[in-house]
C-alpha cells in the first residue's frame, strides 16, 4: 500500500514467534501513524516488544503480519536494498545497545553515514563540527567509545542519527543504559534538543519525564503466550 | 577519514588467526611450485592438472578458514554498520579485498621462497613466467573463498547480533 499522507504508517501489526517452547504473540494487530514533526513514545513493560517494534519498522525484523509503511514505502514489500538505503537516508536510529564501532574515533563514528554519501570533505568536516559543538563533546572527537563516559557515547550515537539530517529519529530506550546521575542531565539534555523539534521522532521508554515530552502515546500490552 | 581510508583500515585490521591461517597459505603455495616444477623437470605434465586441482581446493580451504575467522570476530561491526545503512555489497568488498591480499602476498612469497629451494636443492634455474599461473590459481580461490562471507553477511541476524 501507498500510503504518502504519513512519515510513518503501522496498521494491523502482529510479531509471532516461539521461546523455550512456548508461542509469544506480540501487538496483537497494533496500529499507529505518525504525520511530520509528531513525537510519539512507547510505553511498555519489559518483554512488551517495544525493541521488537523498532526493528520491525527500521526494517532490521520482519513482522508476522500487517503494513508497516516508511514515507510511503511499505517494508514488507520492498527489498532489502532499498530498506537500508531507507535506514541511511530517512531514519536516523539509535538503538539501546551501544552500536559504537570500538575503534573509531568519536568523529569518525559520527562521521561513518556521510562516508555513503557523496558529500564534499569539507561540508562533512563542518557537519560533524556543528554537531560535536551543540552536543557539548568536542573535547572529546578523537577519544575512542571506550574513553568516554555512558551519556558522551549516547551523545555520539545521537550526533550520528541525525548527521544526514534525517526526517524520522527514533530512540529505543535512550536512557535505559545510563546511571541514575546521568539520567538526571541527560534528560534536560533531550529536553532542550532543537532536532528533536523539527522532526518525527519515535521513542520507547519507561521514563514517565521522557514521556511527556511527546504528543502521542501507545501502551504496550503484554504479550500473548501459550 | 575519507571512504578509501575507512575501507584500508577495515581491510587491514590485524588478526592474529588470520595470520597463521595466511602463513598456512604461503606455505602451500610453496609447495605447489616446487612439486609443480620439479614434475615439469620430470616431463610428468599429466599429473600436474591434479596437483593443480588439489592445491586450488587446499588454497580455497585456508582462505575460506581465514575469511570466517575474520567475519566471527567482526559480527558486531558488521552489524552496525548494516544497521547504519551500509549495504551488503559495500561490507562485501571488506573480505573480496582481505581474501585477495592473503593469497596474493602469501602467493608471491611463496613463489620466492620456491624459486630459491629449487635453485638449491634441485639446480633448477628460477622459473618466473610461473608466477602468472600461480597468481591465476591464487586469484580463483580468494574469490572463491571469499563467498563464504558474503553468504554470512546477507543472512546476517542484525539484532540478534546486536544484542550480544
Amino acid at each position: 500500500m501507498k500510503d504518502s499522507k504519513y512519515l510513518i504508517n503501522v496498521e494491523n501489526l502482529h510479531r509471532r514467534f516461539e521461546r523455550n517452547g512456548l508461542a509469544v504473540h506480540l501487538f496483537n494487530g497494533l496500529n499507529f501513524n505518525l504525520n511530520e514533526k509528531d513525537f510519539m513514545v512507547i510505553i511498555g513493560e519489559g518483554g512488551t516488544g517495544k525493541t521488537t517494534l523498532v526493528n520491525i519498522i527500521t526494517g532490521l525484523e520482519k513482522p508476522s503480519e500487517g503494513i508497516i509503511s516508511i514515507i510511503g514505502q511499505d517494508l514488507t514489500k520492498i527489498g532489502d536494498r532499498k530498506i537500508t538505503r531507507l535506514r541511511l537516508e530517512k531514519m536516523g536510529l539509535v538503538l539501546q545497545t551501544s552500536t559504537l564501532i570500538s575503534d573509531l574515533t568519536v568523529y569518525e563514528n559520527i562521521q561513518l553515514p556521510m562516508l555513503l554519501k557523496k558529500i564534499p570533505f569539507s561540508e562533512q568536516k563542518s557537519r560533524v563540527k556543528e554537531l560535536l559543538e551543540f552536543f557539548g563533546i568536542s573535547k572529546k572527537s578523537k577519544f575512542l567509545p571506550n574513553e568516554i563516559s555512558a551519556g558522551e557515547r549516547k551523545k555520539t550515537e545521537i550526533a550520528r542519527a541525525l548527521i544526514l539530517d534525517p526526517p524520522i529519529l527514533i530512540l529505543d530506550e535512550p536512557v535505559s543504559n545510563l546511571d541514575s546521575p546521568t539520567i538526571n542531565t541527560f534528560i534536560p539534555f533531550l529536553k532542550g534538543l532543537k532536532h528533536l523539534r523539527d522532526r518525527t521522532v519515535l521513542l520507547t521508554t519507561n521514563n514517565l519525564k521522557i514521556a511527556k515530552m511527546a504528543n502521542k502515546e501507545i501502551f504496550l500490552e503484554t504479550p500473548k503466550i501459550k | 577519514m575519507n571512504t578509501f581510508l575507512f575501507i584500508f583500515r577495515q581491510v587491514f585490521k590485524i588478526r592474529s588467526p588470520n595470520l597463521i591461517l595466511g602463513l598456512l597459505n604461503v606455505s602451500t603455495v610453496v609447495l605447489l611450485i616446487v612439486i609443480t616444477i620439479e614434475l615439469n623437470t620430470l616431463n610428468m605434465q599429466s599429473l600436474n592438472y591434479i596437483i593443480m586441482a588439489s592445491a586450488i581446493l587446499l588454497i580455497t580451504s585456508v582462505i575460506i578458514l581465514c575469511m570466517n575467522s575474520e567475519f566471527a570476530q567482526r559480527t558486531r561491526d558488521i552489524s552496525i554498520f548494516r544497521a547504519i545503512g551500509f549495504q551488503k555489497l559495500f561490507l562485501w568488498t571488506f573480505f573480496i579485498i582481505k581474501s585477495l591480499i592473503v593469497g596474493l602476498i602469501g602467493s608471491i612469497i611463496g613463489f620466492i621462497i620456491g624459486n630459491i629451494v629449487l635453485i638449491i636443492l634441485f639446480n633448477v634455474g628460477p622459473r618466473l613466467m610461473l608466477i602468472i599461473d600461480v597468481l591465476t590459481l591464487v586469484t580463483i580461490s580468494a574469490l572463491i573463498g571469499s563467498l563464504s562471507p558474503m553468504v554470512k553477511i546477507s543472512k546476517l541476524n542484525i539484532p540478534e547480533m546486536l544484542n550480544r
